[in-house]
């Protein structure tokens, strides 16, 4: 795979794998930035606003980071997981990198028969697509560096963008 | 937090509404939410202590149309402004693409917002942030109020940097969408480096 996108590419990625993680994908599977931007979301459920779920995620992440922290850097050769849940219902995060920026796969399970089954094939999941997109060319995506891209931006483009707000 | 995906045309900014506790941030974007009614399919997200203190922060995610063919999509945040939350105001600053400081026009607010601009320069830095550099807006908010600072005195207290600055009453709307607008326009400039670093005063 080149000259993809990472969101095209983790959408292709795991789009494909749908069939044979049957037991990952009957929940809701995610994956974010660290700042909250979502990059994949597959829900049954479309009452979630997949917006909310990344910022929220994100902040937890880093608000868990920052805790663990202050009790002094305790690196774990495993990395660190997220888990809020019961026995059979909640979330498990579990972060990865792209040209050094993390990114979070999330998984929201409910009413799981074997939770930690699920999570164990959520984990391989992330690694075989960490595989994929490690050989990606991800030149597409990027912080905007087109200088003709926003050049010269008018009040009247703004209003434009706001006019719900004059109702 | 600025993404611009060339392949699916979208742009995702992230805009932190920032101050002194009671200032009014909540307010400015729960009155952007009213605005938007369902159209934007988006939910306010509000982390709250008991009594309706932000505890962590507010989440407004704002889909608006489209701008030069890309999608453009703000993700407004709130600190929460009591000082016990210093930790959790560095937190929400990651990635932060435009600030908004709401400014409490009371006279005897004063202080405290001197105070939360000194502590936003500060956690700016430590982030990795130059504040000459960040788009910055600042509102004078609750100017309805009597004993308000005069606008002068505020500009000279709090703008040394000259940035753009609007009065608003977040109660009743007045300013909201100016201030929203002008930090829409700075970070959008800014995404291609258009936009300059500010000279001091």
């Amino acid at each position: 795979m080149s000259n993809g996108s990472l969101q095209k590419g983790i959408e292709s990625f795991l789009n494909n794998s749908k069939n044979e993680n049957h037991l990952v994908f009957e929940h809701t599977l995610f994956v974010c930035r660290n700042d909250g931007l979502i990059i994949y979301f597959h829900s049954s459920n479309n009452l979630v606003n997949k917006n909310s779920v990344g910022a929220l995620v994100g902040g937890l992440w880093q608000a868990g980071k920052t805790v663990v922290d202050l009790f002094g850097n305790q690196k774990s050769k495993d990395g660190f997981r997220l888990s809020f849940d019961t026995t059979d219902t909640g979330l498990h995060i579990l972060p990865f990198d792209v040209k050094r920026t993390e990114y979070f796969m999330g998984l929201h399970f409910n009413r799981a028969v074997n939770p930690a089954l699920v999570k164990n094939r959520m984990k391989t999941l992330m690694q075989r697509m960490k595989v994929e997109i490690s050989q990606m060319s991800l030149e597409e995506v990027e912080r905007a560096t087109d200088n003709n891209l926003f050049n010269n931006i008018t009040d009247e483009e703004i209003n434009d963008l706001f006019s719900f707000a004059e109702n | 937090m600025s993404f611009v995906n060339y392949h699916t045309k979208e742009v995702n900014c992230k805009i932190v509404y920032y101050g002194p506790g009671l200032g009014g941030k909540t307010t400015n974007i729960q009155y952007v939410y009213a605005k938007t009614g369902n159209a934007n399919q988006n939910e306010i997200i509000k982390l709250n202590t008991e009594n309706e203190r932000t505890l962590f922060f507010d989440f407004l995610p704002l889909e608006l149309g489209e701008i030069r063919g890309f999608k453009t999509r703000f993700h407004l945040y709130t600190v929460p402004g009591q000082v016990f939350y210093e930790a959790s105001r560095k937190l929400i600053l990651r990635g932060v693409d435009g600030i908004v400081f709401v400014a409490d026009s009371q006279l005897e607010k004063m202080e405290a917002n001197i105070e939360s601009l000194k502590g936003l320069e500060k956690n700016l830095i430590e982030q990795g942030y130059d504040i000459d550099k960040i788009p910055l807006v600042m509102q004078w908010n609750k100017r309805d109020l009597p004993n308000v600072t005069p606008i002068e005195d505020m500009q000279q207290q709090l703008n040394k940097w000259n940035v753009p600055s609007f009065q608003a009453i977040a109660t009743d709307g007045d300013g909201v969408f100016d201030t929203l607008k002008m930090i829409s326009k700075l970070v959008l400039m800014n995404l291609k480096g258009e936009f300059q670093p500010r000279p001091t005063l």
